[in-house]
């Protein structure tokens, strides 16, 4: 009876350790696919500002061709069949149900703010001036990096989850942000070069680290 | 001691726990997918998902998959959440019960 017990309790850890590892996946097709598309949206953001110079048509087309790229990120996630919930949903309870669905909605908000400061920003400021030329592509980074920071707090106040990759975004992000704004002062296109591939690689980093905790189930706990 | 054995009607049928189990770790299945993994019959597999999308723990929809008509089943948040619940009450159950065996051996 007692072996018996033992051998379904094994089991079901070891189901509990399944998923947990495919949360993990899940996580690490998400942070591939960021580390593709916040590139490509960085580059297309800057071919936009180079042939229409700031204004505000060209704000919101960057933040239309933003909402594109969210768009194809969800369906690229969809087609796979990695739901970005269980990034969200691990080691919760029922109870939190409520709970999440105000949490997705305040980091729907936090995005949408912090993108249209960084339109309104780009559009206001008088980029003809060489040492103003810092900040469009400057902003952007912060802005991410503020995003992923505000995300970070809320899922650790509202829903008590410390999704530690998370930090290793948020401090390659920061750190990188001086060499972003160098080469902005050189050329505001060059800075959006640099962005691209300063956020390009905070999240192959993010990947890199999930993936570890993969490589450590299978070469140590296994 | 008191050992409370979770209750669920859903979770408590064993192959409606096999496929919300298989469900929980792949996140989505085709229908014929389910059928040779848990050894099925076809009758018996969609009576039993039809009792979960009932319920609210699975999504069935047909798409495409390999240019080829399918019914894809996929795992709500509600049954996600269920369904990890039922195990780890499950689990702090077996748990409960072997403190209490052990000692006495």
């Amino acid at each position: 009876m007692s072996e018996e017990l033992e051998k379904i309790y094994e089991a079901l850890i070891k189901v509990e350790k399944l998923v947990e590892l495919s949360d993990a996946y899940s996580a690490i097709v998400n942070y591939l696919l960021w580390a593709v598309i916040a590139p490509v949206g960085a580059l297309l953001s800057a071919i936009l500002y180079i042939i229409l110079g700031p204004q505000l048509l060209t704000g919101i087309l960057v933040l239309l061709m933003w909402f594109l790229l969210i768009i194809m990120y969800w369906l690229a996630l969809k087609f796979m069949g990695k739901a970005p919930r269980s990034l969200l949903l691990h080691k919760l309870g029922e109870e939190y149900r409520v709970t999440i669905k105000n949490v997705k909605r305040k980091m729907a908000m936090v995005w949408i703010l912090l993108f249209t400061l960084y339109v309104v920003l780009s559009i206001i400021m008088p980029v003809d001036v060489w040492y103003f030329r810092i900040i469009p592509p400057t902003a952007l980074c912060l802005v991410v990096a503020t995003g992923n920071l505000l995300i970070y707090l809320m899922l650790r106040k509202y829903l008590g989850i410390r999704r530690n990759e998370v930090k290793v975004t948020i401090i390659t992000l920061y750190v990188l942000t001086p060499i972003v704004a160098l080469a902005s002062l050189k050329d505001m296109y060059l800075g959006y070069m640099v962005f691209a591939a300063v956020v390009g690689l905070s999240y192959l980093c993010t990947a890199l680290y999930m993936l570890n905790h993969i490589f450590k189930y299978i070469f140590i706990e296994r | 001691m008191e050992v409370k054995i979770p209750k669920d009607d859903m979770l408590g049928n064993p192959t409606r726990l096999s496929i919300m189990l298989h469900l929980l770790i792949v996140n989505r299945a085709t229908f014929s997918d389910l059928q040779k993994t848990l050894n099925l019959t076809p009758g018996n597999l969609d009576s039993h998902l039809r009792k979960l999308e009932k319920a609210g723990f699975i999504r069935i929809k047909k798409g495409i998959v390999g240019l080829k008509p399918r019914t894809i089943i996929m795992i709500t948040d509600e049954g996600y959440i269920r369904t990890l619940n039922y195990i780890r009450s499950i689990r702090e159950t077996i748990e409960k019960v072997l403190s209490t065996i052990e000692p006495k051996q």
